[in-house]
C-alpha cells in the first residue's frame, strides 16, 4: 500500500446504501425540527428546547448507531461523518441565518470589510485589536467574496463550511491511521463533534475555526506519512509546511499548539525508533517554531500582551483556588438565565460517561502504541481529564475550554476505542441492545458538550428582523446601526462592547470600546469625570451611544423573557445632556449624543 | 527548453484531469475578470478558491502515486484553504493588494503551473487516477435520500423567512441633526417606526417658549419620515447657542413626551451641532 491507502481501501463490492440513506432522511428531518424550534424562538412563542433536542437526536443518533456497526464500509464511514460534521454546521447556520451575531464574528467581519476597503491586511481593529495581526482567515474569506460577489456573509459560511468538511475528513483520517481501523476512525470523529465548542463555538467565523481544520489535516499527514513511498513521504513534508504557514498566519494559540504537538511527537519517535519505521517530525518541529517566532516577533509583537494576562491570571487564580484563598467558581453561573438544573444534570452525567469509558479505551488503544499518533492521542485524553478541575478556578475555565478543543482530539480516539470494544465484547440476545445503549450514551455525552459550551438563553435563534403589520423591521440596534451608515458614516463614536461590534460592522462608522483607555467607565459611570472627558477629547470621539442594556447581542427584547440583564440607570444613560452634549438620536433604550453640540 | 515546455505541453494534454483544471482555472479567472459583480460569478469564484488550487497543487506533490480518496479530498480543500490564507500575505506586498484582478491572476498561475509540474513529474504507466464510486441504489434508496436532502433545504428556507414576533418589544426612532436650508440655519428631523403596529404619532418642534411646528402623522411599521425645517433664530449678530428640542409624543398616550432630542443652534447662520 503507499501513500495514504493503507487503511482506507475503498470498498469495491457494491456499496450498499439503504441503511446511509435512512440516515440520510434523519438527518434531513433533524435539521428541519431544528429549524422550527429557531423558528418557534424567534417567533418569540415560547421555549422549544425540547423540539430543538429532538431535531438534534434525529441529527447525532443515528449517525452514530451505524458508526458503530461492524459493516459498514469506509467510504460509507467516511460519508456518515461528512453528513454529521455538514448537519451541525447547518444548525449554527439556523442559529443567525442573516447576519453574524455572536461577539467575534463581528470583529472579523469588520477586518473583512477593511480589506474590502482598503486592499490590504493588518487594518487596524477596535474590537479586538489582535485578530487584524493574524489575517489569514479574512484573507481568505476576502478571496472568495471578491471573485464571487457574494457578501461577507456567504463567503465567511462558505469559507468555514469548507473548513468543517475537511476537519471531519482529517480527524477520520488521522484516527484510522492511529488505529488501523476506519470503525473507530469513524466513531472517534463522530465523538469529536460531542466536545463543548463544535456546535456553536468552533463554527463560528473566526480565526480557530479555520486554524483548527488545518490543524487536524496536518496532523492526518503526518499520520498517513507512514504508509507513503518514500517521494509521497517528500510530497507531505511540502503540504504540511504549506498547512504550517497558513496555520501560523491565521491563529496565534493553534500554531502554539501545533509546536506543542510536533516536539511531543518528535520525542515519541525518538523514544520508540526501533519500533516504528515512520520518519521523524522534528524538522517540522523547528520550522514551525520558527515560523512561529519570526510572525510574533515580526507582525503580531502585540500577541505577547495580549495571552499573557489570560495565561497568568489563570495559573495565579489557580494557585489561589487551590490555596483556598480564594473562591472555587460555580459551574453553570454566567451573565445570563440560570442553566436549568435538569441540564446540570445531563452536563454532570457526559462527564461522568467520559470517565468512565476512558480507562476501557485507554486499555484498547494501548494495543496500538508501536504507532507514536496512538500514544499522542491517549496522552492528549489524559491531559484534558488533567485540566478538568481548572473549571473551578474562576479566571482558568475559559483556559481550560479553549484547550479542550485540541485535547478532545485525544479523548474522541481513546472513547471511539472504547465503544467499539464494549460494542464487540458484550454480548446480548437482542443484537441491537448494546449498540442502542452505547448510542444513548453518546447522545448523553454530545446534549452535556453542547449544554456546557453554551448557555441555554441563546442557544437557539432570538428575533432579529421580524414581521410587524407586513412589513419587515429590524431590532433597535440594528436600526441603530444603519441609521449611523446614513448619517454619520465614518465618524468616531464610544459606547459598550456589544454596540461597538455592531455599528462598527454595519454602521460603518469607527467605534470604540473596552477598558483600555477606560471608555468603559465613561459609558457606566454615574457622572462624567474630569478624567473621562479628557480621554474622550484626547481620543478624538465626537459622538457618543448611550444605552440602557449592557448586553451584547443585537436582538429585540422580549417581554417576559427570563432574564437577569444588567439595566443602567436612566441617569447614567443621560447623563451626557449635564456636558453640554446635543442628544441627536432617541429609540428608547439607546440614545446617542454628539458632544460637540454646544460650543 | 522548448522540447520540455513540448513535453510538458503534452503530458498536460494527455491527463484529463490536468487539462480540464488547467482550462477550468484560465476560463474562471478570465470569466471573473469580465463578468461584473453579481453577475453569476459564484461558481466560477468557488471553483477557482476552494477546489482547484488545491487539487492541482495535491497533483503536483504527490505526483508519483494516487491518493486515496478520503485523503485527497481532504487535501484539496485543505490547500485551497492555506493558498488563500498565504496568498493574502503574498498579495499584501504587491502594489494594489488584495483585488479581483490579483486574485484571479494568483490562483489562476497557481493552478496552471502546478498542473504542469504535475504532468512533468507524473509516470503515465504508473498513474490511475483516484475513482469516485458512486454506489447503486434502488429508487426507494435514492428517494430517501432525495426526501433529506429536501427536508435540509427546507430547513433553510425556514430559518431564512422572517417572522412575526407577538412578544418582541418594538421601538422608534426620533433623530435631529442641524442642516442649513436655503433660509439659513435649520435641523433635518426623522421619525422612523419599528413598532409592532401602525402607530399616530405628535411632533412637537420648539426653540425657548416658541413652538415652531406640531404636527400629527401616522407611521406604519418600517417606515420613515424625514422633515428639513428652517429655525428663525432671529438677529444677524452672533449670540448664544440656542436650544432647539423636538418631542414625540404617541396618541394614546398625549401627556407623557416618548422621545426627545435636542441640538443647538448658534445664531448669525452657524450650526454648533453639526456632521
Amino acid at each position: 500500500m503507499s501513500d495514504g491507502q493503507a487503511a482506507v481501501t475503498p470498498t469495491r463490492a457494491r456499496a450498499r446504501i439503504a441503511p446511509f440513506a435512512w440516515v440520510a432522511c434523519s438527518s434531513g428531518t433533524g435539521l428541519l425540527v431544528c429549524s422550527a424550534a429557531n423558528a418557534l424562538s424567534r417567533a418569540t412563542l415560547g421555549s422549544a428546547e425540547l423540539v430543538f433536542w429532538a431535531g438534534i437526536g434525529l441529527l447525532v443518533l443515528p449517525v452514530f448507531y451505524r458508526l458503530l456497526a461492524a459493516e459498514p464500509s469506509t467510504n460509507e464511514r467516511l460519508a456518515l461523518v461528512c453528513l454529521l460534521g455538514l448537519g451541525l454546521y447547518v444548525v449554527k447556520f439556523l442559529h443567525e441565518p442573516f447576519v453574524y451575531t455572536f461577539p467575534d464574528e463581528l470583529a472579523h467581519q469588520y477586518n473583512l470589510d477593511q480589506i474590502a476597503h482598503h486592499h490590504h491586511l493588518f487594518s487596524t481593529n477596535p474590537l479586538l485589536p489582535i485578530t487584524s495581526r493574524y489575517p489569514g482567515l479574512e484573507g481568505a474569506a476576502s478571496a472568495l467574496r471578491d471573485l464571487t460577489g457574494i457578501s461577507s456573509f456567504a463567503a465567511g459560511l462558505l469559507l468555514i463550511g469548507a473548513a468543517r468538511l475537511t476537519m471531519m475528513v482529517a480527524l477520520f483520517l488521522l484516527f484510522t491511521k492511529s488505529s488501523g481501523s476506519p470503525r473507530i476512525g469513524g466513531l472517534g470523529a463522530a465523538i469529536y463533534t460531542a466536545n463543548s465548542n463544535f456546535l456553536f463555538f468552533g463554527a463560528q467565523f473566526s480565526y480557530e475555526s479555520l486554524a483548527l481544520p488545518l490543524f487536524v489535516v496536518v496532523l492526518a499527514v503526518l499520520a498517513a506519512r507512514d504508509d507513503m513511498s518514500p517521494s509521497g513521504a517528500r510530497g507531505s513534508a511540502i503540504v504540511i509546511v504549506l498547512l504550517t504557514a497558513a496555520i501560523v498566519a491565521t491563529h496565534h494559540v493553534t500554531s502554539y499548539a501545533l509546536i506543542i504537538v510536533l516536539w511531543v511527537l518528535a520525542i515519541l519517535h525518538l523514544a520508540r525508533r526501533r519500533l516504528c519505521a515512520w520518519p521523524s517530525p522534528w524538522p517540522f518541529a523547528i520550522l514551525a517554531t520558527v515560523m512561529t517566532a519570526l510572525w510574533l516577533v515580526v507582525v503580531a509583537s502585540q500577541t505577547v500582551g495580549y495571552l499573557t494576562p489570560v495565561i497568568g491570571h489563570a495559573f495565579s487564580n489557580t494557585f489561589n483556588t487551590i490555596a483556598g484563598e480564594s473562591k472555587p467558581r460555580q459551574l453553570f453561573t454566567g451573565s445570563g438565565p440560570a442553566t436549568p438544573g435538569g441540564e446540570q444534570l445531563v452536563a454532570y452525567a457526559s462527564v461522568a460517561l467520559l470517565a468512565a469509558a476512558l480507562p476501557v479505551g485507554l486499555k484498547t488503544s494501548w494495543r496500538y502504541r508501536s504507532l507514536p499518533f496512538a500514544l499522542l492521542l491517549s496522552g492528549g485524553a489524559l491531559v484534558l481529564f488533567a485540566m478538568y478541575p481548572l473549571r473551578f478556578a474562576p479566571q482558568a475555565w475559559e483556559t481550560a475550554g479553549r484547550a479542550a478543543e485540541f485535547l478532545f482530539i485525544g479523548l474522541a480516539f481513546v472513547v471511539g476505542c472504547a465503544c467499539v470494544k464494549i460494542v464487540d465484547r458484550i454480548r446480548s440476545p437482542r443484537r441491537w441492545l448494546v449498540p442502542a445503549l452505547v448510542t444513548a450514551c453518546f447522545g448523553i455525552v454530545f446534549a452535556g458538550g453542547v449544554i456546557s459550551g453554551w448557555p441555554a438563553s441563546s442557544r437557539m435563534s432570538q428575533p432579529l428582523r421580524i414581521v410587524a403589520d407586513g412589513r419587515v423591521i429590524e431590532s433597535e440596534r440594528l436600526a441603530l446601526a444603519h441609521w449611523v451608515s446614513r448619517h454619520l458614516p465614518h465618524r468616531r463614536f464610544v459606547s459598550n462592547s456589544g454596540d461597538a461590534r455592531i455599528v462598527n460592522d454595519f454602521g460603518h462608522a469607527l467605534v470604540v470600546s473596552g477598558s483600555v483607555p477606560d471608555y468603559q467607565d465613561v459609558i457606566t459611570s454615574p457622572r462624567l469625570a474630569p478624567f473621562e472627558t479628557a480621554v474622550l477629547r484626547h481620543h478624538r470621539i465626537r459622538y457618543v451611544i448611550s444605552d440602557r442594556e449592557l448586553d451584547l447581542d443585537p436582538f429585540f427584547s422580549v417581554r417576559g423573557a427570563d432574564s437577569n440583564q444588567e439595566l443602567l440607570p436612566w441617569s447614567t444613560v443621560r447623563k451626557f445632556a449635564q456636558a453640554a452634549a446635543a442628544a441627536i438620536y432617541d429609540s428608547g433604550d439607546v440614545l446617542v449624543y454628539d458632544l460637540k453640540g454646544r460650543p | 527548453m522548448k522540447g520540455r515546455s513540448r513535453i510538458a505541453a503534452m503530458q498536460v494534454g494527455g491527463f484529463g484531469d490536468l487539462t480540464a483544471a488547467s482550462v477550468a482555472s484560465v476560463i474562471c479567472a478570465a470569466a471573473l475578470l469580465a463578468i461584473p459583480v453579481g453577475g453569476g460569478r459564484v461558481p466560477f469564484g468557488i471553483l477557482l478558491c476552494l477546489v482547484l488550487p488545491g487539487y492541482s497543487l495535491t497533483s503536483a506533490i504527490f505526483a508519483r502515486r494516487p491518493l486515496a480518496l478520503p485523503l485527497m479530498v481532504a487535501l484539496t480543500v485543505a490547500v485551497s484553504l492555506a493558498v488563500l490564507a498565504v496568498g493574502s500575505v503574498l498579495l499584501q506586498v504587491i502594489p494594489g493588494g488584495l483585488t479581483i484582478d490579483s486574485w484571479a491572476i494568483l490562483l489562476a498561475v497557481v493552478v496552471v503551473a502546478s498542473c504542469v509540474i504535475a504532468a512533468l513529474r507524473r509516470d503515465p504507466s504508473a498513474w490511475r487516477p483516484t475513482l469516485i464510486r458512486l454506489p447503486h441504489g434502488r429508487p426507494f434508496e435514492i428517494a430517501l435520500v432525495a426526501l433529506g436532502c429536501l427536508a435540509a433545504a427546507a430547513a433553510i428556507g425556514l430559518a431564512r423567512v422572517p417572522l412575526s414576533a407577538p412578544k418582541a418589544q418594538g421601538y422608534t426612532q426620533l433623530w435631529m441633526l442641524p442642516e442649513s436650508t436655503p433660509h439659513g440655519p435649520g435641523v433635518v428631523v426623522g421619525v422612523g417606526s419599528g413598532e409592532q403596529r401602525p402607530v399616530r404619532y405628535r411632533l412637537h418642534l420648539s426653540i425657548g417658549s416658541h413652538t415652531l411646528v406640531s404636527i400629527r402623522f401616522q407611521l406604519r411599521p418600517g417606515s420613515h419620515i424625514r422633515m428639513p425645517i428652517a429655525v428663525p433664530l432671529g438677529g444677524k449678530a452672533a449670540g448664544p447657542p440656542r436650544k432647539v428640542v423636538a418631542s414625540l409624543y404617541r396618541q394614546d398616550a398625549p401627556r407623557s413626551v416618548y422621545r426627545r432630542v435636542f441640538v443647538w443652534l448658534a445664531s448669525g447662520g452657524g450650526a454648533a451641532a453639526g456632521r
